[in-house]
């Protein structure tokens, strides 16, 4: 290998100087140079080169020389060319990355704002969370107020049938006290019969008396008084039967009243019970179902949060994806000054020689990417 | 105290009825253990015919002996049962 650029710079030196002397001094420098370049040139890519060189004429070497400088060149425009319009694009794509990541946390934090608000409105309409009150349920309210509000009715119809009950009882009371009455009238009749026999006594006596003459005076006077007592009795016992026949028609009325006490029509009542018992049964069933509704939405809501929080810190791999793209940033301006000292290559290797040197010498970076994640799921970003 | 009675209820059983069931109730319960109330017939039944039914328990109660409703008519069962008559007196 190191044998033919020894043997290109013996050639040039004879072609160079034959030429010089026979044909142009210019020329023949001309032709030394460009060998001095082609052996420089393949010294460093000396395997690619070493099949086509070695044929070559002293004419095809500057052939190639032209070629090749007009390709380099046009090769160091296009790659400075791609690299800076790279670089371009992927500072323009952080650009939109950052935006659209900022705009997507700022949304997702405002859902999840708006979901905790959703949440506390549905608290506030299921269970009323007052400061002062438990945190009893607007079901179990609704239960016990149900629960009340029946036992209140039950009480009241209990209450009825009770004093139904008693009413009835009473009436049956009186009614006894009634039949007694027919009795007493009966009594009453005898004493009015005993009153006429004692007033016809008296009068037999009286008779009896006269017809005595002188004797019977006193006797007379017994007769009389007999017979006042009679008519006294008698009298007695007619106020008292008007007594009994007020006393039995007053019974009558209470008879009446206690009978209106105790018809009342339940029908009323009970259906109002029925009724009752239906809608709290149904209120009962629907608050329990929006409690349940509740929890299951809290659920929901959680699961979205979680979601939400997912997604949030998926997003904070933004920074790790701008890091890499800031990286091949660099790596590209590194190839920037390799490219435009391409064209000068035919010209000067050791300038590009020296960009690779340097090129060389700070290619510890390639290694150090900052970004070593692959994948969302294997990085380890904290959630904050 | 064995034995039965079957009283017929009235279509309507309210106060007007009081007299001819106190009568009724009483005569049963002089001989027999259980008195049968046969409401086949009976339609309506207001407080004072649940007061006479409570009422009648009772006596019964007071003898030992024991009343059954059979028969009941949907309507006046309901208001039975929501009066709560079914835990005092029997219905079938």
């Amino acid at each position: 290998m190191q044998l033919k650029p020894l043997w290109l710079l013996v050639l040039a030196f004879c072609a160079g100087s034959i030429l010089g002397v026979y044909v142009h001094p210019i020329v023949g420098v001309m032709l030394v140079s460009a060998l001095l370049a082609y052996s420089l040139y393949s010294s460093t890519n000396p395997v690619r080169e070493a099949g086509a060189t070695r044929p070559a004429t002293s004419l095809s070497v500057a052939v190639v020389s032209s070629i090749t400088k007009s390709s380099l060149s046009q090769t160091s425009a296009i790659m400075t060319e791609v690299v800076h319009e790279s670089m371009e694009n992927l500072t323009a794509q952080i650009g939109i990355q950052t935006d659209a990541v900022g705009t997507l946390t700022l949304a997702f934090e405002k859902i999840e704002a708006l979901l905790q608000q959703q949440q506390q409105g549905m608290q506030q309409l299921l269970y009323e969370t007052d400061a002062s009150e438990t945190n009893e349920s607007i079901s179990q309210r609704m239960s016990s107020f149900a629960e009340n509000t029946y036992n209140l009715l039950n009480k009241f119809v209990d209450t009825t049938v009770n004093m139904s009950a008693s009413s009835v009882e009473l009436a049956e009371k009186v009614g006894a006290i009634a039949s007694q009455m027919p009795e007493v009238l009966k009594a009453l009749k005898d004493i009015d019969q005993i009153a006429a026999q004692t007033n016809l006594l008296a009068l037999n006596a009286a008779i009896e008396a006269a017809r005595a003459g002188e004797a019977g005076r006193g006797f007379a006077v017994v007769a009389d008084e007999v017979r006042a007592l009679s008519n006294r009795s008698a009298g007695f016992s007619l106020e008292i039967q008007q007594r009994l026949k007020d006393i039995a028609a007053a019974i009558d009325d209470l008879t009446k009243s206690v009978d209106e006490v105790a018809s009342q029509d339940m029908t009323y009542v009970l259906k109002a019970k029925a009724e009752m018992q239906r809608v709290s049964d149904k209120l009962i069933n629907k608050a329990d179902r929006n409690q349940r509704i509740n929890q299951e939405m809290e659920a929901l809501v959680g699961d979205l949060v979680e979601a939400l929080h997912n997604a949030m810190r998926a997003m904070q791999f933004e920074d790790m994806s701008t890091q890499n793209m800031r990286h091949i940033i660099r790596r590209l301006e590194e190839l920037v000054p390799i490219a435009s000292s391409l064209e000068d290559a035919v010209e000067d290797f050791s300038c590009l020689n020296n960009e690779l040197e340097k090129y060389k010498a700070s290619s510890y970076r390639q290694k150090n990417n900052p970004v070593s994640a692959s994948s969302v799921e294997s990085g380890s970003v904290d959630f904050f | 105290m064995s034995g039965s009675t079957v009283i017929k209820m009235p279509k309507r059983f309210d106060y007007s009825s009081s007299a001819t069931f106190n009568r009724d109730v009483l005569s049963a319960l002089e001989c027999a253990g259980t008195v049968t109330l046969d409401c086949a017939e009976m339609e309506y039944i207001d407080s004072a015919g649940i007061g006479l039914l409570v009422m009648s328990q009772k006596k019964a109660q007071s003898r030992e002996s024991k009343i059954v409703m059979t028969n009941l008519l949907s309507a006046p069962k309901e208001i039975l049962q929501l009066a709560n008559l079914q835990k005092i007196i029997e219905m079938s």
